[in-house]
């Protein structure tokens, strides 16, 4: 499934482009695939020491939150939108 | 005791008389400071019924046992009166440099009484204080002002009012260092009634604190704990305007007077955008790690901010994507003194009312105002400033103007209790719906924010709500738990208003909470009790009730922590909330019963009275 990445403040700044488009059938396959074609850059970003996916990182498909500790169980569709944002939260 | 400076001015406008007091040991044990003693101080008194804008009205500036201090975003000051939009209870809370400077100067806070007979600033140093002529700053906008008062003392700090607060906008602010402001509910236009036209300070003393070892070893954490915090780094970078993609992206960006959530010029507000075409220079309060204020660089003006509500406010709420034209209004806005957040809805107020033919183009002035419209907006926002026109009506806010129009404009005025509405949408964040409709005064996003049902931080909701109340806490379109996280959050946050330190380390994601400040406040004072939390979180709900008494006995009635039908009638358009309403009553039902208020009289239950230890 093709879908949009989008990447927000800091992030967007390491990685140097507002978004990519990747090819997966869930939100765990993307992240695999933005850890291959970014490296370090995407890992040290959204991962901590221990390897688990930070705190307050924010992870929106078509804007609805997704569960950081379930990625596989986000199935993915065509033409989706898949947010990820740094620690953010106000108004 | 330690913390405070145990002294408090009083000024008389009326007799020209000053004088100083102190609050005793149980005042500040129970009220703790800045929001807490604001609302016991003034609920004695304000006389009941009050015209807002007469000399008996009672302005209160406070600060907390932790303003001033080594405690990271410890800038912060807090005012209070009753507000001249609403009726009900008014106050602001405003960052910069003025709360420690007073405290400097030896004050934890000032009362204004009365009216001068003449346009006067009030001039403190140290123990020194004087009510001088402002005759030369009246009329003079808030920079020009400003700077004719720092030319004497450019180590002192002012606030100071503009043009819109002498001429009485009902929504007008209060500013300090040029960009930063009591910006809601009308404080400024008390001073504008009171022919108050600025206070300056200039102090040379400290403040001292009970533990001095143990509090310094804290505030050093605190503020390594910012510096290398995720959340800080970003807001340092830029700004609270990151909000707007994010907002944008879960649909709770309110566009065109709150009829929809997801505005398509969305894209040229994002910070990123911001950064890359305006700089955003950072800037701090003080004693603050976070710096999240930002220097724009536009084509006409160059100014710090707006912020996220600003932006809000001023651009998608009017159809405007035009970053630069936000500018030039926002800093006009600054200039004359209005409350951006209030200025924005009467303008999209208006404009909605003018595409659905409710009001004329004659009685406009003349104007043309339609959503996305600049030349027209910039001539009726000017308007507003000098009260003059179709501005003389808009200058009442939202709830009096549309009771004028009449001819069902009321369906199309954004606001609670009469103060106009921020940035938020209840119908796809259920917990904001509450919060607005209950504010003491207004709708009001800072007193009790959720944000876990927004943007969905589990872990933080399991450690400050509970476990046992995931996943629903955690849906922004259930009513499920919102009126408990609600209600929590707003006695944390009223604990934060009193001590006093910044929303943007006590907000979402929070760095600190209240078991931090139960840590820090017995060695900022002395008083052991601050270190129990459950004595803290009793602290807050008693500021809650005590401001509620003061509504109470100024009439306030449960219809009156409302919302618009909007929210609760008109489904969402689009975005990810399409279809959602409120459902308010649920939320007000178990808020109320939390509370320990009658639902039927909105009073507060003799029970709550006595557990909280207040008294109508």
């Amino acid at each position: 499934m093709k879908v949009t990445v989008k990447f927000y403040a800091s992030l967007r700044e390491e990685l140097g482009i507002p978004s990519v488009a990747v090819d997966a059938e869930n939100a765990d396959e993307a992240i695999k695939i933005l850890l291959n074609k970014f490296g370090d850059k995407f890992k040290n970003k959204i991962f901590d020491s221990s390897g688990k996916i930070k705190a307050y990182y924010i992870f929106l498909l078509n804007g609805f939150v997704v569960d950081k500790h379930n990625l596989m169980k986000t199935k993915l569709k065509e033409g989706d939108i898949f947010h990820i944002f740094p620690p953010i939260a106000g108004g | 005791m330690r913390g405070y400076t145990g002294k408090f001015l009083d000024v008389n406008l009326s007799s020209k008389e000053v004088k100083t007091f102190g609050m005793d040991e149980y005042v500040l044990k129970h009220f703790l400071g800045g929001d807490g003693l604001t609302s016991y101080y003034l609920y004695k008194e304000i006389p009941e019924g009050v015209d807002a804008m007469s000399a008996e009205n009672v302005s209160m500036i406070a600060t907390g046992p932790l303003t001033g201090t080594l405690w990271p975003t410890s800038g912060r000051f807090h005012i209070a009166a009753k507000s001249p939009l609403t009726g009900f209870w008014g106050e602001g809370n405003c960052g910069g440099f003025f709360g420690p400077e007073m405290k400097f100067a030896g004050f934890d806070g000032i009362v204004i009484r009365g009216k001068a007979q003449s346009p006067v600033f009030i001039d403190i140093y140290n123990d020194n204080v004087t009510i001088k002529s402002a005759e030369h700053l009246w009329g003079l906008d808030t920079y020009d002002a400003t700077k004719l008062l720092l030319g004497d003392d450019p180590e002192a700090q002012v606030l100071v009012i503009g043009p819109s607060g002498e001429k009485g906008v009902r929504f007008s602010a209060i500013m300090s260092n040029f960009y930063r402001a009591f910006g809601r509910s009308g404080m400024g236009a008390v001073w504008g009634s009171k022919n108050l036209k600025a206070v300056r300070v200039r102090g040379t003393h400290g403040v001292g604190v009970f533990d001095r070892e143990n509090f310094v070893r804290l505030a050093k954490e605190a503020h390594g704990k910012i510096v290398n915090d995720e959340q800080a780094m970003e807001l340092r970078k830029y700004g609270t305007n990151l909000l707007v993609a994010a907002k944008q992206a879960i649909g709770e960006f309110p566009t065109k007077n709150h009829s929809e959530t997801f505005f398509d010029g969305a894209s040229k507000l994002q910070a990123e955008y911001l950064k890359e075409h305006y700089l955003g220079t950072p800037r701090a309060c003080f004693g603050c790690s976070v710096g999240c204020k930002k220097i724009y660089k536009g084509k006409e003006v160059t100014i710090e901010g707006p912020e996220y509500e600003g932006v809000y406010a001023l651009g998608s709420n009017l159809g405007i994507d035009d970053f630069d034209f936000i500018l030039k209004v926002s800093d006009y806005a600054n200039r004359t003194g209005m409350d951006h957040i209030s200025l924005g809805v009467v303008v999209s107020f208006v404009m909605e009312l003018f595409e659905r033919n409710v009001i004329s183009k004659d009685e406009m002035d003349g104007l043309d105002v339609h959503f996305g419209d600049k030349e027209h907006t910039w001539e009726l926002i000017r308007k507003i400033g000098n009260n003059e026109g179709i501005g003389e009506l808009l200058a009442l806010g939202v709830k009096k103007a549309a009771e004028k129009i009449g001819r069902g404009a009321e369906k199309y005025a954004m606001h609670v209790k009469g103060q106009e509405i921020s940035g938020q949408d209840g119908r796809g964040h259920r917990s904001v719906a509450l919060t607005h409709a209950v504010g003491a005064r207004g709708a009001d996003h800072l007193r009790s924010l959720v944000t876990v049902d927004q943007l969905g931080y589990d872990e933080a909701a399991a450690k400050r709500y509970g476990r046992d109340k995931l996943p629903e806490i955690c849906n922004p379109y259930t009513e499920k738990y919102k009126a408990y996280a609600v209600k929590v959050t707003e006695d944390v946050f009223t604990v934060r208003d009193a001590a006093i330190v910044c929303w943007y380390t006590m907000g979402w994601p929070p760095l600190f909470w209240v078991d931090d400040m139960a840590m820090i406040l017995p060695f900022a004072t002395g008083i052991q009790d601050f270190g129990d939390e459950k004595f803290l979180m009793e602290v807050g709900e008693r500021i809650v009730n005590q401001k509620r008494l003061f509504n109470l006995r100024e009439g306030l009635k449960p219809s009156d922590d409302t919302l618009p039908d909007r929210f609760t009638k008109e489904p969402l358009p689009k975005g990810p909330a399409k279809g959602q309403v409120v459902d308010l009553e649920r939320l007000l039902n178990e808020y109320y019963q939390l509370r320990g208020w009658d639902r039927k009289t909105g009073k507060i239950e003799q029970r709550t009275l006595q557990r909280l230890h207040l008294s109508e």
